[in-house]
Protein backbone atom coordinates (compact mmCIF):
# COMPACT_ATOMS: atom_id res chain seq x y z
CA UNK A 1 0.00 0.00 0.00
CA UNK A 2 3.28 2.50 1.23
CA UNK A 3 4.02 1.77 -3.05
CA UNK A 4 1.12 2.27 -4.61
CA UNK A 5 0.86 5.41 -2.93
CA UNK A 6 4.11 6.37 -4.39
CA UNK A 7 3.27 6.01 -7.33
CA UNK A 8 -0.26 7.51 -7.32
CA UNK A 9 1.05 10.08 -5.67
CA UNK A 10 2.59 13.41 -7.98
CA UNK A 11 6.29 14.58 -6.81
CA UNK A 12 7.52 17.73 -7.13
CA UNK A 13 10.62 15.50 -7.85
CA UNK A 14 9.59 12.58 -10.03
CA UNK A 15 13.15 10.88 -9.95
CA UNK A 16 12.68 10.81 -5.48
CA UNK A 17 10.13 8.37 -5.95
CA UNK A 18 11.99 6.17 -7.71
CA UNK A 19 15.24 6.29 -5.41
CA UNK A 20 13.21 6.23 -2.19
CA UNK A 21 11.50 3.10 -3.51
CA UNK A 22 14.29 1.30 -4.44
CA UNK A 23 17.03 2.87 -1.56
CA UNK A 24 14.16 1.92 1.33
CA UNK A 25 13.21 -1.52 -0.11
CA UNK A 26 16.74 -2.06 -0.52
CA UNK A 27 17.96 -1.12 2.91
CA UNK A 28 15.03 -3.23 4.12
CA UNK A 29 15.66 -6.61 2.04
CA UNK A 30 19.76 -5.91 3.55
CA UNK A 31 18.70 -5.37 7.46
CA UNK A 32 16.43 -8.47 7.08
CA UNK A 33 19.07 -10.47 5.58
CA UNK A 34 22.29 -9.50 7.74
CA UNK A 35 19.44 -10.57 11.01
CA UNK A 36 18.63 -13.49 9.63
CA UNK A 37 22.31 -14.63 8.60
CA UNK A 38 23.12 -13.60 12.29
CA UNK A 39 20.44 -15.53 13.57
CA UNK A 40 21.68 -18.63 11.06
CA UNK A 41 25.41 -18.14 11.63
CA UNK A 42 24.74 -18.46 16.04
CA UNK A 43 22.78 -21.35 15.09
CA UNK A 44 25.33 -22.95 12.92
CA UNK A 45 28.36 -22.44 16.02
CA UNK A 46 25.52 -23.60 18.43
CA UNK A 47 25.55 -27.31 16.47
CA UNK A 48 29.20 -26.86 15.84
CA UNK A 49 29.74 -26.57 19.69
CA UNK A 50 27.57 -28.97 20.60
CA UNK A 51 29.22 -31.66 18.30
CA UNK A 52 32.44 -30.50 19.38
CA UNK A 53 31.23 -30.86 23.36
CA UNK A 54 29.48 -34.76 22.51
CA UNK A 55 32.79 -35.97 20.71
CA UNK A 56 34.93 -34.55 24.07
CA UNK A 57 32.27 -36.67 25.71
CA UNK A 58 32.50 -39.44 24.45
CA UNK A 59 36.29 -39.23 24.38
CA UNK A 60 35.96 -38.85 27.95
CA UNK A 61 33.85 -42.05 27.86
CA UNK A 62 36.61 -44.15 26.56
CA UNK A 63 39.25 -42.94 28.47
CA UNK A 64 37.42 -43.44 31.32
CA UNK A 65 36.28 -46.99 30.51
CA UNK A 66 40.20 -47.78 29.16
CA UNK A 67 40.81 -46.54 32.74
CA UNK A 68 38.62 -49.49 34.14
CA UNK A 69 39.38 -51.69 32.30
CA UNK A 70 43.28 -51.01 33.16
CA UNK A 71 42.62 -50.99 37.10
CA UNK A 72 40.51 -54.41 36.49
CA UNK A 73 44.09 -56.15 34.41
CA UNK A 74 46.16 -54.67 37.14
CA UNK A 75 43.67 -56.05 39.78
CA UNK A 76 43.49 -59.78 37.57
CA UNK A 77 47.49 -59.53 37.61
CA UNK A 78 48.12 -59.22 41.40
CA UNK A 79 45.72 -61.57 41.99
CA UNK A 80 47.01 -63.95 39.57
CA UNK A 81 50.84 -63.48 41.80
CA UNK A 82 49.41 -63.87 45.10
CA UNK A 83 47.19 -66.74 44.12
CA UNK A 84 49.78 -68.65 41.52
CA UNK A 85 52.81 -67.69 43.28
CA UNK A 86 52.25 -66.59 47.16
CA UNK A 87 49.40 -69.45 47.77
CA UNK A 88 51.28 -72.12 46.57
CA UNK A 89 54.97 -71.25 47.92
CA UNK A 90 52.79 -70.62 51.32
CA UNK A 91 50.83 -73.85 50.76
CA UNK A 92 54.49 -75.37 50.77
CA UNK A 93 55.96 -73.95 53.84
CA UNK A 94 52.68 -75.54 55.86
CA UNK A 95 53.22 -78.42 54.48
CA UNK A 96 56.79 -78.51 55.35
CA UNK A 97 55.62 -77.67 58.72
CA UNK A 98 52.62 -79.64 59.54
CA UNK A 99 51.87 -81.44 62.78
CA UNK A 100 53.80 -84.37 62.25
CA UNK A 101 57.24 -82.75 62.32
CA UNK A 102 57.85 -83.54 65.51
CA UNK A 103 57.08 -87.45 65.21
CA UNK A 104 60.15 -87.19 62.91
CA UNK A 105 63.96 -86.99 64.31
CA UNK A 106 65.94 -83.68 64.72
CA UNK A 107 67.53 -83.55 61.45
CA UNK A 108 64.79 -83.82 59.23
CA UNK A 109 62.53 -81.28 61.66
CA UNK A 110 65.69 -79.22 60.82
CA UNK A 111 65.77 -79.30 57.70
CA UNK A 112 62.15 -78.96 57.17
CA UNK A 113 62.33 -75.51 59.16
CA UNK A 114 64.91 -74.62 56.99
CA UNK A 115 63.18 -75.23 53.71
CA UNK A 116 59.72 -73.84 55.33
CA UNK A 117 62.13 -70.88 56.30
CA UNK A 118 63.60 -70.75 52.13
CA UNK A 119 60.05 -70.52 51.27
CA UNK A 120 58.91 -67.98 53.57
CA UNK A 121 62.09 -65.78 51.90
CA UNK A 122 60.81 -66.60 48.47
CA UNK A 123 57.30 -65.35 49.07
CA UNK A 124 58.37 -62.23 51.17
CA UNK A 125 60.48 -61.28 48.03
CA UNK A 126 57.65 -62.20 45.47
CA UNK A 127 55.44 -59.70 47.83
CA UNK A 128 58.31 -57.32 47.85
CA UNK A 129 58.06 -57.17 44.30
CA UNK A 130 54.27 -56.69 44.24
CA UNK A 131 54.17 -53.92 46.12
CA UNK A 132 57.16 -52.29 44.35
CA UNK A 133 55.45 -52.94 40.96
CA UNK A 134 52.72 -50.63 42.28
CA UNK A 135 55.14 -47.90 44.02
CA UNK A 136 58.57 -48.22 43.38
CA UNK A 137 60.69 -47.26 46.42
CA UNK A 138 63.19 -45.31 44.46
CA UNK A 139 60.79 -43.04 43.25
CA UNK A 140 59.01 -42.41 46.72
CA UNK A 141 62.36 -41.93 48.28
CA UNK A 142 64.45 -40.28 46.15
CA UNK A 143 62.29 -39.15 43.25
CA UNK A 144 61.71 -39.31 39.43
CA UNK A 145 65.06 -38.53 38.68
CA UNK A 146 66.52 -41.71 40.64
CA UNK A 147 63.89 -43.97 39.72
CA UNK A 148 64.00 -43.77 35.88
CA UNK A 149 67.61 -43.97 36.34
CA UNK A 150 66.71 -47.20 38.21
CA UNK A 151 64.36 -47.77 35.08
CA UNK A 152 66.52 -47.77 31.96
CA UNK A 153 69.80 -49.52 33.94
CA UNK A 154 67.05 -52.69 34.79
CA UNK A 155 66.44 -52.51 30.86
CA UNK A 156 69.86 -52.01 29.69
CA UNK A 157 71.02 -54.60 32.34
CA UNK A 158 69.04 -57.18 30.43
CA UNK A 159 71.59 -56.54 27.62
CA UNK A 160 68.84 -56.61 24.94
CA UNK A 161 68.29 -53.20 24.50
CA UNK A 162 70.78 -50.00 25.19
CA UNK A 163 68.60 -47.41 27.42
CA UNK A 164 69.91 -43.92 28.65
CA UNK A 165 68.31 -41.02 30.20
CA UNK A 166 69.88 -37.55 31.29
CA UNK A 167 68.18 -35.13 33.87
CA UNK A 168 69.37 -31.78 32.66
CA UNK A 169 68.10 -29.94 35.25
CA UNK A 170 66.15 -31.37 38.60
CA UNK A 171 67.29 -29.46 41.15
CA UNK A 172 63.70 -28.80 42.32
CA UNK A 173 61.21 -32.17 42.45
CA UNK A 174 57.57 -32.06 41.62
CA UNK A 175 54.77 -32.87 43.34
CA UNK A 176 55.23 -36.27 44.71
CA UNK A 177 51.79 -37.11 42.48
CA UNK A 178 52.79 -35.67 38.90
CA UNK A 179 56.39 -38.37 39.98
CA UNK A 180 54.33 -40.99 39.85
CA UNK A 181 52.28 -40.17 37.02
CA UNK A 182 55.02 -39.03 34.85
CA UNK A 183 56.74 -42.52 35.89
CA UNK A 184 54.21 -44.83 34.81
CA UNK A 185 53.77 -42.50 31.37
CA UNK A 186 57.14 -43.02 30.96
CA UNK A 187 56.75 -46.88 32.06
CA UNK A 188 54.43 -47.26 29.85
CA UNK A 189 55.82 -45.68 26.70
CA UNK A 190 58.79 -48.05 27.31
CA UNK A 191 56.82 -51.00 27.99
CA UNK A 192 55.59 -49.84 24.12
CA UNK A 193 58.49 -49.36 22.64
CA UNK A 194 60.18 -52.62 24.05
CA UNK A 195 57.25 -54.68 23.23
CA UNK A 196 56.67 -53.30 19.68
CA UNK A 197 59.49 -51.06 18.15
CA UNK A 198 62.23 -53.34 17.72
CA UNK A 199 64.67 -50.54 18.70
CA UNK A 200 68.21 -50.94 19.80
CA UNK A 201 68.03 -48.43 21.68
CA UNK A 202 65.92 -45.93 23.72
CA UNK A 203 67.33 -42.54 25.14
CA UNK A 204 65.47 -40.40 27.42
CA UNK A 205 66.60 -36.51 28.50
CA UNK A 206 64.78 -34.25 30.80
CA UNK A 207 64.60 -30.28 30.55
CA UNK A 208 62.60 -27.30 31.88
CA UNK A 209 61.53 -24.01 30.61
CA UNK A 210 59.58 -21.16 32.00
CA UNK A 211 57.67 -23.29 34.51
CA UNK A 212 57.33 -26.11 32.14
CA UNK A 213 58.94 -29.87 32.64
CA UNK A 214 59.69 -31.38 29.41
CA UNK A 215 60.44 -34.93 28.56
CA UNK A 216 61.70 -36.26 25.19
CA UNK A 217 61.80 -40.14 24.22
CA UNK A 218 64.24 -41.04 21.30
CA UNK A 219 64.41 -44.66 20.01
CA UNK A 220 65.08 -45.64 16.35
CA UNK A 221 62.35 -48.69 15.73
CA UNK A 222 58.86 -48.34 14.85
CA UNK A 223 56.87 -46.01 16.06
CA UNK A 224 54.02 -44.20 16.33
CA UNK A 225 52.93 -40.22 15.05
CA UNK A 226 50.36 -37.83 16.40
CA UNK A 227 48.13 -38.38 14.11
CA UNK A 228 48.40 -42.92 14.85
CA UNK A 229 48.38 -41.71 18.88
CA UNK A 230 44.92 -40.01 18.13
CA UNK A 231 43.27 -42.51 15.76
CA UNK A 232 43.61 -45.05 18.84
CA UNK A 233 42.28 -42.85 21.39
CA UNK A 234 39.95 -43.24 19.62
CA UNK A 235 39.34 -46.61 18.75
CA UNK A 236 38.30 -49.59 21.12
CA UNK A 237 42.34 -50.25 20.80
CA UNK A 238 45.72 -49.45 22.45
CA UNK A 239 44.70 -49.26 26.33
CA UNK A 240 47.90 -48.36 27.33
CA UNK A 241 47.60 -45.21 25.11
CA UNK A 242 44.34 -44.02 26.52
CA UNK A 243 46.02 -44.40 29.66
CA UNK A 244 49.08 -42.38 28.77
CA UNK A 245 46.22 -39.94 27.58
CA UNK A 246 44.12 -39.54 30.37
CA UNK A 247 47.25 -39.28 32.79
CA UNK A 248 48.26 -37.01 30.77
CA UNK A 249 44.68 -34.99 31.07
CA UNK A 250 45.00 -35.14 35.19
CA UNK A 251 48.63 -33.58 34.69
CA UNK A 252 47.39 -31.03 32.68
CA UNK A 253 49.74 -31.56 30.27
CA UNK A 254 50.19 -32.50 26.57
CA UNK A 255 52.12 -35.49 24.62
CA UNK A 256 53.43 -35.45 21.32
CA UNK A 257 54.44 -38.56 18.89
CA UNK A 258 56.50 -37.68 15.72
CA UNK A 259 59.33 -39.03 13.58
CA UNK A 260 62.55 -36.90 13.41
CA UNK A 261 63.16 -34.86 10.51
CA UNK A 262 65.97 -36.90 9.39
CA UNK A 263 63.50 -39.87 9.48
CA UNK A 264 65.39 -42.10 11.53
CA UNK A 265 64.56 -41.30 15.12
CA UNK A 266 60.75 -41.43 16.75
CA UNK A 267 60.45 -39.04 19.17
CA UNK A 268 57.49 -38.50 22.15
CA UNK A 269 57.87 -35.24 24.17
CA UNK A 270 55.85 -34.56 27.26
CA UNK A 271 55.17 -31.12 28.31
CA UNK A 272 53.81 -30.76 31.94
CA UNK A 273 53.07 -28.16 33.80
CA UNK A 274 55.65 -27.43 36.88
CA UNK A 275 54.17 -27.71 39.68
CA UNK A 276 56.95 -27.85 42.55
CA UNK A 277 56.74 -29.78 46.10
CA UNK A 278 55.77 -27.61 49.17
CA UNK A 279 58.19 -28.83 51.58
CA UNK A 280 56.28 -28.17 54.88
CA UNK B 1 9.72 11.41 15.43
CA UNK B 2 6.40 12.52 12.91
CA UNK B 3 5.94 15.18 10.70
CA UNK B 4 2.76 16.27 12.12
CA UNK B 5 0.83 16.37 9.48
CA UNK B 6 -2.14 14.97 10.90
CA UNK B 7 -4.31 17.81 9.74
CA UNK B 8 -3.06 17.18 6.13
CA UNK B 9 -3.53 13.53 5.90
CA UNK B 10 -6.43 11.14 4.59
CA UNK B 11 -8.07 9.20 7.56
CA UNK B 12 -5.92 6.09 7.30
CA UNK B 13 -2.57 8.17 7.70
CA UNK B 14 -4.08 10.07 10.67
CA UNK B 15 -4.80 6.34 11.85
CA UNK B 16 -1.44 5.26 11.28
CA UNK B 17 0.15 8.14 13.05
CA UNK B 18 -1.78 7.60 16.20
CA UNK B 19 -1.27 3.93 16.17
CA UNK B 20 2.57 5.16 15.84
CA UNK B 21 2.73 7.54 18.61
CA UNK B 22 0.14 5.28 20.59
CA UNK B 23 1.87 2.02 20.33
CA UNK B 24 4.84 3.40 22.23
CA UNK B 25 2.89 2.83 25.41
CA UNK B 26 2.81 -0.55 24.58
CA UNK B 27 6.79 -1.30 25.27
CA UNK B 28 6.78 1.09 28.14
CA UNK B 29 3.14 -1.04 29.97
CA UNK B 30 5.66 -3.96 29.55
CA UNK B 31 8.79 -2.50 30.80
CA UNK B 32 6.99 -1.34 34.40
CA UNK B 33 4.97 -4.96 34.33
CA UNK B 34 7.46 -7.20 34.35
CA UNK B 35 10.12 -4.90 36.27
CA UNK B 36 12.92 -5.02 34.17
CA UNK B 37 15.85 -2.95 35.87
CA UNK B 38 18.66 -3.90 33.54
CA UNK B 39 20.20 -0.50 32.65
CA UNK B 40 20.44 -0.32 28.89
CA UNK B 41 16.62 -1.15 28.92
CA UNK B 42 16.45 2.18 31.01
CA UNK B 43 17.98 4.18 28.02
CA UNK B 44 15.32 2.58 25.81
CA UNK B 45 12.68 3.58 28.10
CA UNK B 46 14.09 7.12 28.03
CA UNK B 47 13.81 6.95 24.43
CA UNK B 48 10.33 5.47 24.06
CA UNK B 49 9.34 8.29 26.41
CA UNK B 50 10.93 11.17 25.19
CA UNK B 51 9.71 10.88 21.48
CA UNK B 52 6.30 10.12 23.55
CA UNK B 53 6.73 13.49 25.43
CA UNK B 54 8.01 15.03 21.87
CA UNK B 55 5.26 13.70 19.54
CA UNK B 56 2.07 14.37 22.39
CA UNK B 57 3.26 17.78 23.95
CA UNK B 58 6.53 19.54 22.89
CA UNK B 59 5.86 19.16 19.29
CA UNK B 60 2.97 20.80 19.40
CA UNK B 61 3.65 23.29 21.73
CA UNK B 62 6.63 24.78 19.99
CA UNK B 63 4.62 24.56 16.79
CA UNK B 64 1.99 26.73 18.04
CA UNK B 65 3.29 29.55 20.10
CA UNK B 66 7.17 29.69 17.83
CA UNK B 67 6.66 28.12 14.55
CA UNK B 68 10.57 26.87 14.86
CA UNK B 69 9.13 23.52 14.78
CA UNK B 70 13.01 22.41 13.63
CA UNK B 71 15.09 22.97 16.90
CA UNK B 72 12.52 20.14 17.96
CA UNK B 73 13.83 18.09 15.21
CA UNK B 74 17.26 18.96 15.78
CA UNK B 75 17.08 18.45 19.63
CA UNK B 76 15.44 15.26 19.26
CA UNK B 77 18.03 13.59 16.76
CA UNK B 78 20.47 14.80 19.04
CA UNK B 79 18.59 13.37 22.07
CA UNK B 80 17.71 9.81 20.05
CA UNK B 81 21.14 9.39 18.83
CA UNK B 82 23.01 9.54 21.73
CA UNK B 83 20.17 7.56 23.87
CA UNK B 84 20.47 4.82 21.52
CA UNK B 85 24.43 5.26 21.17
CA UNK B 86 25.09 4.90 24.47
CA UNK B 87 22.78 1.77 24.56
CA UNK B 88 25.21 -0.19 21.99
CA UNK B 89 27.97 1.42 23.80
CA UNK B 90 27.19 0.23 27.60
CA UNK B 91 26.53 -3.71 25.81
CA UNK B 92 29.79 -3.61 24.03
CA UNK B 93 32.53 -5.26 25.33
CA UNK B 94 35.62 -4.30 23.23
CA UNK B 95 37.44 -1.60 23.92
CA UNK B 96 38.22 -0.47 20.43
CA UNK B 97 34.69 -0.28 19.60
CA UNK B 98 34.14 1.53 22.70
CA UNK B 99 36.00 3.83 21.52
CA UNK B 100 35.04 4.28 18.40
CA UNK B 101 31.99 4.97 19.60
CA UNK B 102 33.33 7.50 22.11
CA UNK B 103 35.05 9.91 18.63
CA UNK B 104 32.25 9.48 16.60
CA UNK B 105 29.96 10.45 18.61
CA UNK B 106 31.69 13.62 19.01
CA UNK B 107 32.57 14.23 15.77
CA UNK B 108 28.61 13.87 15.33
CA UNK B 109 28.15 16.45 17.62
CA UNK B 110 30.27 18.78 16.02
CA UNK B 111 28.68 18.21 13.01
CA UNK B 112 25.30 18.72 14.27
CA UNK B 113 26.22 22.05 16.01
CA UNK B 114 27.71 23.07 12.66
CA UNK B 115 25.06 22.01 10.51
CA UNK B 116 22.22 24.36 13.24
CA UNK B 117 24.61 27.21 12.62
CA UNK B 118 25.02 26.58 9.20
CA UNK B 119 22.08 25.33 7.61
CA UNK B 120 19.85 28.08 5.78
CA UNK B 121 16.84 25.72 6.02
CA UNK B 122 14.33 26.10 8.44
CA UNK B 123 12.76 22.03 8.26
CA UNK B 124 13.26 18.64 8.84
CA UNK B 125 17.46 18.09 9.83
CA UNK B 126 17.85 15.19 7.14
CA UNK B 127 21.92 15.55 7.13
CA UNK B 128 22.60 14.93 10.98
CA UNK B 129 19.56 12.31 10.88
CA UNK B 130 21.05 10.77 8.02
CA UNK B 131 24.31 10.84 9.41
CA UNK B 132 22.90 9.13 13.30
CA UNK B 133 20.92 6.59 10.87
CA UNK B 134 24.69 5.33 9.50
CA UNK B 135 26.36 5.68 12.72
CA UNK B 136 23.46 3.79 14.35
CA UNK B 137 23.27 1.40 11.91
CA UNK B 138 27.52 0.94 12.35
CA UNK B 139 27.36 0.57 16.03
CA UNK B 140 24.00 -2.47 15.33
CA UNK B 141 26.29 -4.33 12.94
CA UNK B 142 29.58 -4.01 15.32
CA UNK B 143 27.31 -5.16 18.09
CA UNK B 144 26.28 -8.06 16.13
CA UNK B 145 29.77 -8.74 15.40
CA UNK B 146 30.68 -9.14 19.12
CA UNK B 147 28.12 -11.10 19.52
CA UNK B 148 28.99 -14.08 16.65
CA UNK B 149 32.37 -14.04 17.53
CA UNK B 150 32.32 -13.87 21.61
CA UNK B 151 28.44 -15.32 21.77
CA UNK B 152 27.85 -15.25 25.79
CA UNK B 153 24.18 -16.88 25.69
CA UNK B 154 22.95 -20.17 23.77
CA UNK B 155 20.82 -18.31 21.39
CA UNK B 156 21.47 -15.01 20.13
CA UNK B 157 17.48 -14.49 19.95
CA UNK B 158 16.74 -15.05 23.53
CA UNK B 159 18.14 -12.09 24.39
CA UNK B 160 16.35 -8.36 24.56
CA UNK B 161 19.51 -6.80 23.69
CA UNK B 162 19.02 -8.38 19.96
CA UNK B 163 15.33 -7.52 19.89
CA UNK B 164 16.48 -4.07 20.59
CA UNK B 165 19.24 -4.03 18.30
CA UNK B 166 17.07 -5.75 15.48
CA UNK B 167 14.65 -2.61 15.82
CA UNK B 168 17.30 -0.11 15.56
CA UNK B 169 18.41 -2.05 11.92
CA UNK B 170 14.43 -2.23 11.24
CA UNK B 171 13.95 0.80 12.09
CA UNK B 172 16.81 3.22 10.69
CA UNK B 173 17.51 1.07 7.88
CA UNK B 174 13.37 1.50 6.24
CA UNK B 175 13.89 5.55 7.39
CA UNK B 176 16.67 6.55 5.63
CA UNK B 177 16.44 7.17 2.40
CA UNK B 178 12.80 9.07 3.92
CA UNK B 179 14.83 10.78 6.21
CA UNK B 180 17.86 12.06 3.49
CA UNK B 181 14.99 13.18 1.17
CA UNK B 182 12.89 15.24 4.13
CA UNK B 183 14.69 18.43 3.95
CA UNK B 184 14.68 18.89 -0.10
CA UNK B 185 10.69 17.58 -0.29
CA UNK B 186 9.38 18.91 2.96
CA UNK B 187 6.75 20.96 2.01
CA UNK B 188 5.36 18.24 -1.42
CA UNK B 189 2.43 17.02 0.31
CA UNK B 190 2.68 13.76 -1.83
CA UNK B 191 6.02 13.62 -0.24
CA UNK B 192 4.64 14.09 3.53
CA UNK B 193 1.80 11.56 2.45
CA UNK B 194 4.49 9.00 2.33
CA UNK B 195 6.61 10.08 4.88
CA UNK B 196 3.69 9.54 6.78
CA UNK B 197 3.08 6.29 5.90
CA UNK B 198 6.75 4.84 5.92
CA UNK B 199 7.75 6.33 8.79
CA UNK B 200 4.81 5.09 11.09
CA UNK B 201 4.87 1.99 9.60
CA UNK B 202 8.72 1.46 11.26
CA UNK B 203 7.93 3.87 13.90
CA UNK B 204 4.64 0.82 14.71
CA UNK B 205 7.34 -2.04 13.81
CA UNK B 206 10.17 -0.49 15.90
CA UNK B 207 7.77 -0.49 18.68
CA UNK B 208 6.13 -3.95 18.75
CA UNK B 209 10.03 -4.96 18.66
CA UNK B 210 11.17 -3.01 22.23
CA UNK B 211 7.99 -4.84 23.13
CA UNK B 212 9.36 -8.09 22.46
CA UNK B 213 12.64 -7.17 23.81
CA UNK B 214 10.72 -6.18 27.51
CA UNK B 215 9.00 -9.52 26.94
CA UNK B 216 12.46 -11.82 27.30
CA UNK B 217 13.40 -12.37 30.39
CA UNK B 218 16.88 -11.64 31.58
CA UNK B 219 19.04 -14.51 31.30
CA UNK B 220 20.59 -15.57 34.57
CA UNK B 221 23.23 -17.85 33.00
CA UNK B 222 21.23 -20.68 32.99
CA UNK B 223 22.03 -21.37 29.37
CA UNK B 224 25.49 -19.75 29.27
CA UNK B 225 28.21 -21.46 26.82
CA UNK B 226 31.15 -22.22 27.28
CA UNK B 227 33.65 -21.78 24.11
CA UNK B 228 35.97 -24.38 23.79
CA UNK B 229 38.77 -24.22 21.21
Amino acid sequence: MIWLQIQTNQFSNPGVSTVLFFGTLGMLVLAIGLVVFIVFHQRRVIRYQMQLQKMEEEQQKILLNASIRWQEEERQRIAADLHDDAGPLLATARLYLNENLFKQDINTQLQSIYNAKQIIDDTIQLIRNISHSLMPPTLKNFGLESAINDLFQKISGTGSINASCRFHDYRQRLKPEQELLIFRVVQELVNNILKHSNSSFIHLTQNYNEDKFYLRLHHDGRGITQQDFEKMNKSSLGLGLKNIQSRMKVLHGSINFEKDLSQTYYKVTMEVPFEVEVVS
Amino acid sequence: MFLYLVDKNSPIEKLLINTAIYSAFIPIGLFFFYKRKETGLIFILIYLISGLLTDLLIYPIVRHYTNNEFITYRIFTLLEYFLLSYFIYFNLKSKLFKRFIVILSTLFLLFSIFDLINSKSRSFDSSPTGIACILILSYSIFYLFEKIKNPDSLFLYSTSNFWVIVAFIIFFSGNFFIFIFTQSNYSDPAFQSVFTIINSSFNILKNLLFSIAFLIKPDKGKQSIQMKF
